[in-house]
């Protein structure tokens, strides 16, 4: 009966590309890549309004 | 209560009750006090061709670091932008870039110029003014690509610092800027004006969109009012409309009625009238006003050849106005 077993150096083997994907997403993280992007507005006061307790009238 | 705020940045003068935006949907009145939603939070970065702009008679094929951020004052029916010039700045994925990194980032990409573009700077004011005045201290040249629809005090504050100004005249009738753009075309005109008076390099482009501003009688009252107010020097651009946001309806603007346009402008006595948006067609090439000789030969963005020495026609010492060095 055939039977499909994984192999020490066949599982040795899956091991390494996993860890080669997991450190490949964890440096592409580090630079950004996969990081959500920053979509919260700024506040800064703007110029050129008036305020109505200011206004003439 | 809270005092109501209003804008004088543009001609809408919104007047915001607390928590609210103006029309342009990234100023808001927080506490009684006006705020800009977007400064530093551009949501489009790229290097483009300056011959993108459109502007023809300024630095040609130099790299010019462009930059928008959400909102416009405007709703042209026709934007080419409308994903993000009809949306909150929440809505678009904005990336961090204070005024010294866009400098920066302008200068370590070998571009010339800093472009404030795509949607319409006028509503990323104080971050386009506080950018282009260092950009300025660092040799750059700062690209104000607007639709002009601003007040005079806050246009002056900046005018300063801009040397170049690619500005839309989308018609020149009252009926179409308020239909097609919510706008109004006389503050325009006003700002144009302001502009050519302190000295900033224009370059005007009129985007003719079928069955609405391309009559023959309007193409030729925008040439005279050019010829008459800013004089036959000021290049203008008739660019092709593509089918767009809401006018998918329409078909493209035809090439006969581009090219009959510029035929309009140069027998009303311009000097320079282009067609955008048609590769290959032989308005994308500046030719002498005297001799008639070809100057500079573009295809799409790119220059073929270029006859023009030190600002001056290489065959007859003509001057040909723009920035060129």
């Amino acid at each position: 009966m055939n039977k499909n077993n994984l192999s020490r150096r066949g599982f040795l083997k899956l091991l390494g590309i996993y860890l080669v994907g997991f450190f490949a997403i964890l440096w592409q993280n580090i630079n950004g890549i996969f990081s959500p992007k920053n979509t919260q507005p700024s506040l800064k006061e703007a110029k050129h309004y008036s305020r109505s307790d200011e206004m003439a009238g | 209560m809270l005092p109501i705020v209003e804008c004088r940045l543009c001609h809408h003068h919104c007047r915001l009750n607390e928590g609210e935006r103006g029309q342009c949907r990234v100023r808001i009145n927080l506490d009684g006090k006006l705020f800009s939603l977007v400064y530093g939070k551009p949501c489009s970065v790229h290097i483009d061709p300056i011959e993108k702009k459109p502007l023809y008679h300024v630095l040609p094929a130099s790299a010019s670091f462009s930059l928008a951020t959400a909102g416009c004052n405007l709703r042209c029916k026709f934007c080419q932008n409308w994903q993000i010039s009809q949306s909150l700045p929440e809505e678009t994925e904005n990336i961090e870039l204070p005024p010294e990194s866009v400098v920066q980032e302008a200068l370590k990409n070998h571009c010339r110029s800093i472009a404030y573009t795509y949607s319409d700077p006028v509503i990323f004011y104080e971050y386009m003014l506080d950018t282009a005045k260092l950009a300025k201290q660092n040799g750059l040249i700062n690209i104000f690509r607007t639709a002009a629809f601003i007040e005079e005090e806050p246009l002056l504050e900046l005018c300063p610092f801009i040397q170049t100004a690619s500005v839309d005249l989308k018609g020149i009738t009252e009926e179409y800027y308020e239909k097609m753009c919510a706008a109004k075309l006389e503050p325009v005109l006003k700002a144009i004006k302001i502009m050519h008076q302190q000295g900033v390099w224009i370059e005007l482009t009129n985007l003719v969109v079928p069955t609405w501003n391309d009559r023959e009688k309007d193409i030729g009252d925008l040439c005279l009012w050019i010829k008459e107010n800013l004089g036959p020097d000021v290049p203008l651009h008739f660019s092709r409309f593509w089918p767009m946001h809401q006018l998918k309806s329409l078909p493209p603007t035809p090439e006969k009625t581009l090219t009959r346009a510029r035929e309009i402008g140069l027998k009303e006595g311009l000097h320079y009238v282009y067609v955008g948006n048609i590769p290959e067609h032989e308005g994308n090439n500046t030719y002498c006003p005297k001799d008639g000789k070809l100057l500079i030969r573009r295809i799409g963005y790119s220059i073929l050849e270029n006859n023009i020495i030190d600002g001056q026609c290489k065959f007859c010492g003509t001057n040909i106005p723009g920035l060129w060095a």
